[in-house]
């Protein structure tokens, strides 16, 4: 199998931007090229956009697929209200899908504002920090970094899961098809929503995926659809959505994964109590900051509030959602991914060798070794992922 | 075998305040401890390192790691807590408004600690007091 996210040789120059932006050090750069350790990637897309170079390469589906299914169902990502310059655009955009071949676009705020009430809900049962599962890349952080704090995880699906369910159960019923005729596609505005659904094909309700960014560039306004869109749900694009909503004074919100992940930490040393919600966003600004928006998360937040001014209060969705629509059941642990080895012992030698070779560094972390610090790059060493004499800046002998 | 790991902890420097206990948790998980007994670990360990912010005039953390033990020292130079058993009781502080003011200083940092250790020591003068805290690894 293709891997998920490849890296273009030929265009990357090993310049270690990429690198530097991973909150997992999962990148490294060998023989002057960026090298993905695929185990420890939460797949928050920062190396995708910190690439100057256009050298990370993701393979989005192909369009030829949407002949197997009698209807294709495409169905658009909240943060496309960060695209849209006026009420008409999404109609517009709708439109362009059903040239694709598309045969019917529905969009994702009903889900949204649907699972408002179920959240609030379920969050009464216990007096724990519930961690929102909206962002595949949070839950991925957790089950990697955090793998005690599993528990703290709302176990609910990601919307564009649900989604998945819902509509393909809606529109067999209107086209009176069995539900492997239905076609369902999820337009992505991220790499975390794209991978997961690219990596469970066989086990979620989305059959295929593409980029928004592939799509958005031909976008044509002279067709336009009728979409309605929910208002509560809209809010959703941008983070905060939640805490605003619900009018809920115990829900923290927090949005980039850097400043997600010292939260959960946070939370992990009891450090955060009387917050009853964590809404998190491994994006900038939330879902309009998704690495396939093409667009500057405050403006596309501007546009998201200019879009809700526009909405009317009195659009509800009125389609059925049952429980099992939305329970994921639990998480499972990735724990061991950031151990230096299965064995206790081995670990404690490993560690010492660590701090004897960060000894002679310059810790300046440089990044010129391609290694993310001086630390990460004793740790390499160890590994023998490196010799000492990758590092340009050393002081004195081994 | 041994490895150890040591911090310099600085009066009132809340911009750094945790920074060394963020480190511990990471090397600990490194290592690959139990993540219930490094959520103990580093609870003590941000308390420890949060009372030298607060009440002292800087100190160091100490975390040494060995195949039956986690051992973690914290020292600093004075001024020394008068009166321990007052110290020990929940919801005492002697905590400044300025640490107050930062949601610090609820008065649960050297009981939580003796919860969370499973051997807790300390002593403490006018030049310095010295917390000693110590987990057995199962």
């Amino acid at each position: 199998m293709k891997n998920l996210v490849d890296i273009h040789n030929e265009r990357c120059i090993g310049c270690t931007r990429c690198m530097r932006s991973c909150p997992m050090e999962a990148i490294r750069i060998v023989d002057n090229k960026a090298q993905l350790f695929k185990e420890r990637c939460i797949y928050c897309g920062n190396c995708i956009i910190e690439c100057h170079k256009n050298a990370y390469k993701v393979y989005s589906d192909s369009f030829a697929n949407l002949s197997k299914y009698k209807i294709n169902v495409a169905i658009l990502p909240i943060a496309i209200y960060g695209l849209l310059n006026n009420k008409d655009d999404l109609g517009g955009i709708s439109a362009t899908l059903k040239d694709y071949g598309f045969d019917e676009v529905v969009e994702l705020s009903g889900i949204y504002s649907f699972m408002v009430d179920q959240i609030l809900d379920y969050i009464k049962n216990d007096d724990k920090t519930y961690i929102l599962t909206h962002c595949p890349s949070v839950t991925r952080l957790v089950t990697k970094k955090y793998p005690q704090l599993l528990h703290h995880l709302l176990p609910f699906s990601p919307p564009f899961e649900i989604a998945g369910k819902v509509y393909r159960r809606f529109f067999s019923e209107k086209y009176n098809l069995q539900e492997d005729e239905i076609g369902i596609s999820y337009i992505s505005e991220c790499l975390s929503n794209f991978i997961v659904i690219k990596e469970n094909k066989d086990k979620i309700a989305i059959d295929q995926v593409f980029l928004l960014s592939d799509l958005i560039r031909n976008i044509s306004y002279k067709k336009i659809d009728e979409v309605k869109a929910v208002k509560k749900g809209v809010y959703f694009a941008k983070v905060g959505a939640f805490k605003y909503v619900s009018n809920n004074r115990d829900i923290l919100a927090v949005d980039g994964i850097r400043n997600v992940d010292t939260v959960l930490e946070h939370i992990d040393i009891r450090k955060i109590k009387n917050v009853r919600l964590v809404e998190a966003y491994s994006c900038t600004g939330g879902c309009v900051g998704g690495t396939f928006m093409q667009e500057n998360p405050f403006v596309a937040k501007w546009r998201v509030n200019e879009f809700i001014n526009e909405l009317d209060d009195d659009v509800t969705f009125d389609i059925n959602i049952e429980p099992i629509d939305y329970y994921a059941g639990e998480f499972e642990s990735e724990e061991g991914v950031l151990t230096l080895s299965n064995d206790f012992r081995e670990a404690i030698k490993k560690m010492k060798r660590i701090n004897e070779i960060l000894a002679i560094l310059p810790n300046i972390d440089c990044c010129a070794c391609g290694s993310p610090s001086c630390r990460a790059f004793a740790e390499d060493v160890v590994k023998g992922l490196k010799t000492i004499e990758d590092c340009r800046m050393r002081k004195g002998g081994t | 075998m041994t490895v150890t790991f040591e911090f310099n902890v600085y009066h009132e420097d809340y911009h750094n305040a945790g920074v060394a206990s963020s480190e511990i948790k990471k090397y600990l998980t490194q290592i690959g401890l139990n993540p219930q007994l490094i959520r103990r670990i580093v609870i003590c360990s941000y308390e420890a390192e949060m009372n030298v912010v607060i009440h002292s005039y800087g100190g160091k953390m100490v975390l040494s790691i060995d195949d039956n033990e986690i051992k973690l020292e914290v020292t600093d130079t004075g001024p020394g807590i008068p009166d321990i058993e007052l110290a020990m009781q929940e919801g005492y502080s002697t905590a400044p408004l300025s640490a107050r003011e930062r949601g610090f200083g609820a008065g649960m940092g050297l009981p939580n600690m003796k919860k969370n250790a499973d051997t807790f020591e300390i002593a403490s003068s006018p030049q310095g007091t010295i917390v000693r805290l110590a987990w057995v690894i199962l």
